[in-house]
């Protein structure tokens, strides 16, 4: 049973972060316990190896860097516009498909709603175009009965 | 010079405020970006890009916390930015690798799982379990275990980094520590 509690505070027996009845309890049982007292030494082998190493440290250029990106940063700054076009593009693209589509919707629209074209049932006036083309009698009868389409 | 005085400079523009703020600061935000993407290069990279942006918004800083904790928080957002690309990008070379008909531009890629997480540095056995059963955490558990144990922050400092609430901070480092509990003792098994 001790065996499994110290398995589950392994963590907190190290940094002694157990109460004081609990990390007493499981010192005991750690002072009798050959399998636990191992486990407890690999693992805090472990646990704390990070702590032994020195950290590393930054280059003696960092300040000079971070300087010369500050510099490269305002330098964009100036390139902003031509950023700013190339992002247009794709939302140009868009809105020319869009107009497209828009318009041939509204042509298909036009188109068969009939203004442009003669309904079936429309009857030409043939003295009218005879009028305007002058156009002889024969003629005349030609063109109303082609498209009137009478026999 | 306090933080107040410091952060008036700062929205100054005063060069000298600034080359104070990185000598004094560049230390714990190296170390903080080094703990989070265990990479010496990335870490120094990240450290000064954050340095560019506490210059670049330093008049947005409302000076409700401290100026470290606000560093803290740019460096921790910006190296788990750094780390999410960087898992994306494996994952997208990965897919490449699987690709048909490009065996000839295929490169040859690393196993991630093999990669080294602490380059540049020597390191033992043991550290490199710690590594990467610390890097098999998930993400808001990792940064705040690595938060109080390496950087040695309160709870309460940790939970204005992160932007939550204490409560949120001690279970987070609670699960933590239990998932790497059992992480190295199934190790040692």
């Amino acid at each position: 049973m001790s065996c499994l509690l110290l398995k589950h505070h392994l963590i907190d027996f190290i940094e002694h972060k157990l109460p004081q009845e609990k990390q007493l309890k499981l010192q005991d049982h750690l002072a009798n316990c050959r399998s636990c007292q191992e486990l407890c030494h690999r693992f805090s082998g472990v646990y704390n190896s990070l702590d032994e190493y020195p950290l590393p440290e930054p280059s003696a250029y960092f300040y000079s860097k971070i300087v010369t990106k500050l510099e490269d940063q305002s330098a964009n700054e100036y390139v902003l516009p031509v950023k700013f076009l190339r992002l247009l593009k794709p939302v140009a693209a868009g809105l020319f498909l869009v107009t497209g589509i828009t318009v041939s919707l509204l042509f298909r629209e036009v188109v068969n709603s009939g203004s442009l074209v003669a309904s079936p049932n429309t009857t030409i006036d043939a003295s009218a175009w005879a009028n305007e083309f002058y156009l002889d009698n024969n003629e005349e009868t030609m063109v109303d009965l082609l498209l009137n389409n009478e026999n | 010079m306090t933080d107040s005085e410091l952060i008036i400079a700062l929205v100054n523009r005063n060069e000298n405020a600034f080359k104070y703020l990185v000598e004094k600061y560049q230390g714990m935000v190296y170390n903080a970006c080094f703990h989070q993407l265990r990479n010496m290069e990335d870490a120094e990279d990240i450290a000064q890009e954050v340095f560019v942006e506490a210059y670049l918004s330093i008049s947005g800083f409302r000076g409700e916390s401290k100026i470290s904790t606000w560093l803290y928080r740019v460096a921790i957002n910006k190296s788990k930015n750094l780390v999410r690309k960087n898992k994306w990008q494996m994952l997208v070379q990965r897919l490449e690798k699987f690709m048909p008909g490009d065996k000839q531009v295929k490169i040859d890629l690393e196993d991630p799982s093999a990669q080294d997480h602490m380059e540049g540095m020597e390191k033992t056995e043991d550290q490199k379990i710690l590594w990467n059963a610390i890097n098999s955490l998930p993400e808001n558990q990792r940064i705040a275990f690595t938060l109080n144990k390496y950087e040695e922050l309160a709870y309460q400092e940790i939970a204005e980094i992160m932007q939550t609430s204490l409560s949120a901070v001690e279970s987070l480092i609670h699960r933590a520590k239990l998932n790497l509990q059992k992480k190295l003792v199934s190790h040692f098994n």
